[in-house]
């Protein structure tokens, strides 16, 4: 069986202190990872890794059974890679729908003098992603709003948003960092049922969330990260009766979690 | 940014009002010194129009524009007096040249704010010593005379008036070239790198490359305003491209408003015309100049273009649907500052 995407002793050092310690994880086509652990465990720092917004101290990454260790963002963006942010970064004095045409980037081909040409392939070419945004904001329910400011929007609705323009471009593997951050249990509930239907239509799916509640319904096997290093995996049921998982979330680092999550 | 406030039907009226007024001017107010000055506000309009891109759309900054002024503008000079070349092929080599001397930024576009601007002031420097000490080329501190009257075809564009009305033609083709340049997959892609650059990353956006295709369009056109300057003069001098110059046009764009195209205009005008109004007052000139910069930073970052902007509003009774002022969250605000003002 070969996976989608594999990482082989994936490591990042900062400094002195090696947030992703030498993390082997293989994630097959077509499931929903999810990817826990207590806060500092690393997992926001293994999806910068994926998504090649950080590089690798060391080891080694495949896609689609293709080395792409090292490869800048915009690289791995083009070949299918695409991720939300855990602190929402839209761009915010833009519209709606402009921040979705901007996930289609890597779809067009016009440049400079298409654009002041206006030719007649760059014309279809906007239309066409004119088209395919307003489509995605109708299947996460913005289409109502797509002409106002992103910052005009409710938080909630942020977060949406950023899925929309991570996903407007098919992407084969999708990354999310706590989506679900700040939604209350309805939205939570509307957000799982997305996530089921993105993957439904083929898209693989990497889901880092603090909300035990959505990464059980939604997940079909789940990643534990504690201390930067891979402490279990498994499907959902085995996760909730490991040992080792009960201990870090509620012994030491737990309590640890506690305390930062009061400061 | 290029979401408008205003339903668009006044603004393409504003716009034709404005351009007509341009157009008939040098014909009910034919002042030689008038149309003279008018023509060279336009041409540094042109200038600023090119660093709004860079600073307004892709969030770098530049304090080295004077440098690609000063390029096109011995470029244009130089092929049109020595070796008698047309002047529609000067402006196009000025343009070009000035973009080819872009590309040495290339690898500087990784700096960011005020590295980047300290960065590019130093090109500035650079360029203006070349302009004065290579004499065989530039000649040096003496300057370059007898620069020709541009010319497009047979017709030589003799007079204060002609050249007025190209200049106008290209301020109005600069424009227009921006305006949809920005609604593009190329717009997107700057204005993605200057809110978020993380973001435009994980989207699929080459930094480095849209940063550094930015840089030469921004130089290209500068470099066609130097053109323009330069048969506007007749007469160059390498202090005309002093690094000062490359912050008279960063002043344009900021006392204009930071992402205005209108804004960057009017900059230009209240930069190049208010000095010489205020001439009557003398020795206390600049005193009172500096006073009127401070003045209008105190409009914030929007500058003249968002002061007129909220007046305008007033005036036709529109409510602001203004990114800012609707905003359900404090936090929009913050949030939505450009790049260059965080780091």
């Amino acid at each position: 069986m070969t996976a989608l995407l594999a990482l082989d002793r994936l490591t990042r050092r900062f400094g002195g202190v090696t947030a992703v310690d030498s993390v082997s994880m293989n994630v097959e086509g077509g499931e929903i990872r999810g990817l826990i652990g207590p806060n500092g465990a690393g997992k926001t720092t293994t999806l910068n890794l994926i998504s090649g917004l950080t590089a690798p101290t060391s080891g080694r990454m495949t896609l689609v059974e293709q080395d792409v260790t090292g490869e800048p963002a915009h690289r791995l963006a083009q070949r299918g890679v695409r991720r939300t942010f855990q602190n929402l970064k839209l761009f915010t004095e833009l519209t709606v729908l402009q921040n979705v045409m901007i996930g289609l980037h890597t779809n067009g081909k016009s440049g400079v003098f298409a654009a002041i040409l206006a030719t007649g392939k760059q014309r279809r070419e906007e239309e066409m992603m004119h088209r395919d945004s307003l489509t995605v904001l109708e299947t996460v329910g913005l289409v109502d709003q797509a002409d106002r400011p992103a910052s005009a929007l409710a938080y909630g609705h942020r977060r949406l948003l950023e899925i929309a323009r991570a996903i407007v471009a098919r992407p084969t593997l999708l990354l999310l960092d706590e989506p679900a951050a700040g939604l209350n249990p309805t939205e939570a509930e509307a957000l799982v049922a997305l996530i089921r239907r993105i993957n439904a239509q083929g898209v693989t799916v990497v889901l880092v969330e603090h909300h035990m509640d959505v990464i059980m319904a939604a997940c079909s096997r789940i990643t534990v990260l504690n201390y930067g290093q891979k402490l279990a995996e498994g499907t959902p049921a085995e996760i909730r009766a490991n040992e080792s998982v009960i201990e870090a979330y509620l012994g030491r680092a737990g309590f640890e979690e506690r305390i930062v999550a009061y400061a | 940014m290029f979401k408008s406030e205003f339903p668009s039907a006044y603004l393409w009226t504003a716009r034709i009002v404005v351009l007509v007024i341009f157009i008939v001017l040098p014909f009910v107010y034919p002042q030689k010194y008038v149309v003279h000055i008018v023509s060279l506000a336009m041409i540094f309009a042109i200038a600023a129009l090119a660093l709004q891109l860079l600073l307004g759309f892709t969030g770098l900054l530049s304090i080295g524009q004077a440098a690609f002024l000063g390029i096109g503008a011995y470029t244009s000079a130089i092929v049109t007096a020595t070796y008698k070349v047309p002047f529609e092929i000067a402006f196009i080599t000025a343009g070009m040249l000035a973009g080819i001397a872009s590309l040495a930024l290339v690898p500087i576009t990784r700096l960011r704010g005020v590295y980047l601007g300290v960065a590019t002031l130093g090109f500035s420097i650079i360029v203006h010593l070349v302009l004065l000490n290579e004499e065989w080329l530039t000649g040096g501190s003496f300057g370059l005379l007898n620069i020709p009257s541009p010319s497009l075809g047979p017709w030589i564009l003799k007079g204060e008036t002609a050249n007025y009305l190209l200049c106008l033609a290209v301020l109005v083709a600069t424009f227009t070239t921006l305006h949809r340049l920005l609604p593009s997959r190329f717009g997107r892609a700057l204005q993605a790198i200057m809110l978020d650059e993380d973001a435009a990353r994980a989207s699929g956006i080459n930094v480095t490359y849209y940063e550094s295709q930015a840089f030469v369009v921004a130089a290209v056109i500068t470099g066609f305003a130097g053109s323009l300057f330069a048969h506007h003069a007749h007469y160059l001098n390498p202090n005309d491209f002093t690094f000062w110059k490359s912050i008279e046009v960063l002043l344009m764009v900021a006392v204009g408003g930071i992402g205005s195209l209108a804004g960057a205009i009017v900059g230009a005008f209240v930069i190049t015309l208010l000095p010489e109004y205020l001439r009557v007052l003398d020795e206390y000139r600049m005193v009172i100049f500096g006073a009127m910069l401070i003045a209008f930073m105190g409009l914030g970052h929007r500058g003249l273009a968002g002061l007129s902007a909220a007046i305008a509003m007033r005036l036709l009774r529109l409510r602001p649907q203004s990114d800012m002022a609707s905003s359900p969250t404090p936090q929009a605000d913050a949030v939505a500052a450009p790049r260059w003002s965080r780091r």
